[in-house]
């Protein structure tokens, strides 16, 4: 069909035109929405980076919380620039993400998801209970704007963060995808079906994995950082594993076995839930449900969906030909 | 011939029970060695020690000349010695060829940087593997099956697949567990042939067999352990008429 | 310093049989079933929730309000198990997403009924004796007491009973079980009603000694699942114990250190205990 193939080589330039040309015509609110979604997809996207290897990881809030934490602390009070602070709050996860992972990647599947969410929580407990330098409970603020030569008051409009997060999307989104097409990414998929054919052919599963996780960590860090500039003002409770949980659900609705999955699960979800961010009540109670309803009948996710009408629908005709041919 | 492969009083404990004990063996260069023995002899806990799997609790295995006693199975496999499972081993939701691909690519010298980036050379360089894999799977007699998915394939055709990606790591020793479990008398004697091919080649081979047509026919040289203890070895005519080796399998005559 | 230490150990005796009563419903659920369930934590907040409503809406005495609650619950798990999991078996999905979800949709719904306030629930106890310079009010025996009574019927169901004695023998021997004639889903049914029924009840009980309040679940959550990987997932008997270690380090680092400090080491010896040894306590090795 000439249709379904032109659709899917252009749709990805399309939607980005689309996203481009957003400040043009959509409001602030849209915009800090849209600001918030980027984010989150960055999060997830990053998360679902290391179930490509089979680490189902509660832990990823403390490298989102760790790049936040350090690029603000780095702006507050080190007074260093937010485009420095924010690429070494990254490296400030990516090294505790390598000695985490070479002490803890060794364990297997449902105990490693433990482990991690033991960490996460290490590193909330160590926000709120250190005054200094993380503000404890009470946590920063007062994260210093950035700087931009030319026009220092652009930094505090929406269509800058929107430009600056969409960017950073674009290119995160970009290097998971090449990184999960090439050799690395296939031999993680191998290590998750099977590690010990992995290890007969040589691969040295420990190693892949804390690659694995250093470049998710990474990732996510700078996204935890950006996060910390816009809204200026952090607190532990915010990297609590509740977060991850979040991450999970948008992940399952969306489709966590495909590229796709998280984009989708965060797009459909913050949509969907948009204006009740307010009443924690009734956005809880959404997404509970619509994931129990994906899990149970979608389960492989949204983007499942075109597979499966298609299924619906070929079962259809094919009934229909069984009931025309004994008629 | 040279030896590949030799252990030297090899003896692996599991709580009280020592499930092979005080093992010396030796393999050549060149040579097909067949281990046999009934149910709980010891084999698969062999090929698990001599690999890395598990970890011997004395004695110890020699490869290629070196001490490889305690290294990691992924070292192990670097050095040559490559190992099958019993259990078949593959990517099920990729194909065929891509299977086969991915096993080449792990053992070719491509970066980590220059895959992620997509470079040109790295293009070339998968055009290469590439080739090397369909030429792989033309020699294992699966020329028309390149883009079937491994889960949809036949147990024969898998287990054949399964070889041949880890021929793609180039072994020196390769190691086969039950490579023909649970397949028809056909399946079994395409197998053997393919394998034969295999030994052609150049490639050492130590089976793990209860088939004993292919035992007999197919080996040089055949092993039989029993409870963890070597207790007979010789060439298929000798080892025939052992009346230990019966007497293992059949119980002793009352 | 004696009265301090006294008290740590009270303290450490409630929270011990505490964390006992919402472990093992949860081990239950993963050794038998290998169903990992995330909501646990909200069911003993709606526990509590359903307490204050009871003792302080309707004027129900306060452990006349635990037993109906128990009744509740009890009654309720194995609805869930047949709604919810019984699906999660058939088509293969994962029991911890599913389980998530339940998570979200019961807090949302406690939060669109209770609210964000915190409520304090009376047991109606006042009183207390002197034992050795430390004083035990009436309320707190009663709960040790509660939560103790619980336990020993649990006990004895799984160790005195046929159905008890099937449910051990799952975890041990799952096809062996099967072979018994005990089916996958009765199985699932009774871990879920336990489950429920203790958790249910542990926020029954302890709710007249904090406020009530939708936040608490949060705790309940992850301290559970953390104790039953220190005791070895699945394992009962490593569970029990290691709520034990929970709730004994909690109240004395409480005490002598100081509570925020008290989780940042126990979440720290928590991890580095699972990095060192993953499969517990008393677990299966194959964590490696």
């Amino acid at each position: 069909m000439k249709i379904a193939s032109l659709v899917k080589q252009t749709w990805i330039p399309i939607i980005i035109l689309v996203l481009i040309s957003l400040p043009f015509w959509a409001g602030d609110y849209i915009l800090h929405v849209s600001i918030i979604t980027f984010i989150t997809i960055i999060y997830c996207s990053t998360w679902r980076q290391n179930l490509i290897s089979g680490d189902f990881s509660f832990g990823h809030n403390a490298w989102i919380g760790i790049g936040a934490y350090a690029a603000a602390l780095l702006g507050l009070n080190l007074g260093l620039s937010f485009w420095v602070s924010l690429p070494l709050g990254g490296i400030a996860a990516l090294i505790v993400a390598v000695i985490f992972g070479y002490a803890t990647l060794r364990v297997r599947g449902m105990y490693w998801s433990v482990l991690s969410w033991a960490f996460g929580e290490v590193m909330v407990a160590i926000y709120t209970r250190f005054m200094v330098p993380f503000g404890g409970a009470g946590g920063l603020s007062s994260i210093p704007r950035p700087t931009v030569p030319f026009f220092p008051e652009f930094v505090d409009s929406k269509i800058f963060w929107y430009f600056l997060v969409l960017v950073l999307m674009l290119v995160i989104l970009l290097a998971l995808y090449a990184l999960e097409k090439s050799r690395f990414g296939r031999t993680l998929t191998l290590i998750a079906e099977n590690d010990s054919l992995a290890r007969s052919l040589g691969v040295n599963v420990l190693n892949y994995k804390v690659v694995n996780l250093a470049i998710s960590s990474f990732f996510a860090a700078i996204a935890g950082g950006i996060f910390a500039y816009y809204v200026t003002a952090i607190s532990p409770l915010v990297f609590n594993v509740l977060l991850v949980f979040l991450i999970v659900i948008y992940a399952a609705v969306g489709g966590r076995n495909h590229f796709m999955g998280p984009i989708i699960g965060v797009t459909v979800l913050m949509v969907l839930t948009q204006g009740l961010l307010e009443t924690g009540a009734i956005r809880s109670m959404l997404l509970g449900g619509i994931l129990i309803v994906c899990q149970l009948f979608l389960p492989e996710g949204l983007v499942s969906l075109p597979k499966t009408i298609k299924g619906w629908f070929d079962k259809r005709k094919s009934k229909g030909v069984a009931d025309a041919s004994s008629a | 011939m040279p030896v590949l492969l030799e252990t030297k009083k090899l003896t692996k404990h599991f709580g009280g029970l020592a499930a092979i004990q005080d093992l010396d063996l030796v393999v050549n260069k060149g040579e097909v060695v067949s281990l046999i023995g009934p149910n709980g002899a010891g084999k698969s806990t062999f090929f698990s020690l001599v690999t890395g799997f598990l970890h011997p609790s004395k004695g110890f295995v020699m490869f290629n000349g070196e001490n490889i006693s305690g290294l990691p199975p992924h070292k192990i496999a670097k050095k040559g010695m490559v190992r099958s499972f019993q259990l078949v081993s593959l990517i099920t939701k990729c194909s065929a060829l891509e299977n086969v691909s991915l096993a080449f690519h792990l053992n070719t010298g491509i970066g980590f940087w220059e895959t992620w980036l997509h470079t040109p050379s790295s293009k070339k360089k998968e055009m290469d593997i590439l080739r090397e894999a369909v030429e792989l799977l033309d020699f294992v007699g699966m020329a028309g099956m390149q883009n079937e998915l491994a889960g949809n394939l036949s147990l024969g055709y898998q287990k054949m697949l399964s070889i041949a990606m880890h021929l793609a790591a180039s072994p020196k020793l390769l190691l086969l567990d039950e490579p023909t479990a649970g397949m028809s008398a056909r399946e079994t004697d395409t197998t053997i042939r393919q394998l034969g091919k295999v030994r052609d080649r150049g490639v050492t081979m130590m089976v793990v067999e209860h088939d004993m047509r292919v035992v007999m026919s197919f080996s040089d040289r055949i092993i039989v352990l029993n409870y963890g203890h070597k207790i007979a070895e010789g060439s298929p005519y000798e080892i025939q008429n052992n009346k230990q080796v019966i007497e293992a399998y059949l119980g002793t005559e009352q | 310093m004696e009265t301090l230490l006294l008290q740590s150990i009270v303290n450490g005796v409630t929270l011990s049989l505490f964390y006992m009563l919402v472990s093992v419903g949860l081990a239950l659920l993963y050794g038998m079933s290998n169903i990992v369930y995330m909501a646990h934590g909200v069911t003993y907040m709606l526990g509590g929730l359903l307490a204050y409503y009871l003792i302080m809406e309707a004027g129900i005495p306060w452990l006349l309000a635990v037993l109906i609650i128990i009744l509740i619950f009890g009654l309720f798990g194995p609805l869930v198990e047949r709604v919810f999991f019984r699906r999660v078996r058939a088509i293969g999905t994962s029991s911890m997403v599913v389980s998530l979800g339940l998570l979200f949709l019961l807090e949302g719904i406690a939060l669109f009924t209770f609210g964000l306030r915190t409520r304090p629930v009376s047991s109606g106890f006042s009183g207390s004796i002197s034992v050795f310079n430390a004083t035990l009010t009436f309320e707190r025996m009663y709960m040790i007491l509660g939560a103790g009574v619980l336990l020993a019927v649990l006990q004895w169901f799984l160790v005195g009973t046929k159905y008890g004695k099937a449910m051990r023998a799952t975890v041990q021997n799952k096809t062996g079980a099967l072979l018994q004639g005990i089916s996958d889903d009765r199985i699932a049914g009774m871990a879920f009603c336990i489950g429920m029924a203790l958790a249910g009840a542990a926020g029954a009980l302890v709710a007249p000694l904090y406020n009530v309040q939708v936040s608490m679940y949060y705790e309940a959550t992850i301290w559970p699942f953390l104790i039953m990987a220190v005791g070895g997932l699945g394992s009962i008997p490593g569970c029990i114990i290691a709520a034990f270690i929970f709730g004994f380090a909690q109240a004395f680092v409480s005490t002598f250190i100081g509570p925020v400090i008290g989780n940042l080491v126990l979440y720290g010896l928590v991890t580095v205990f699972l990095a060192f040894r993953p499969q517990g306590l008393i677990g299966e090795s194959r964590a490696f």
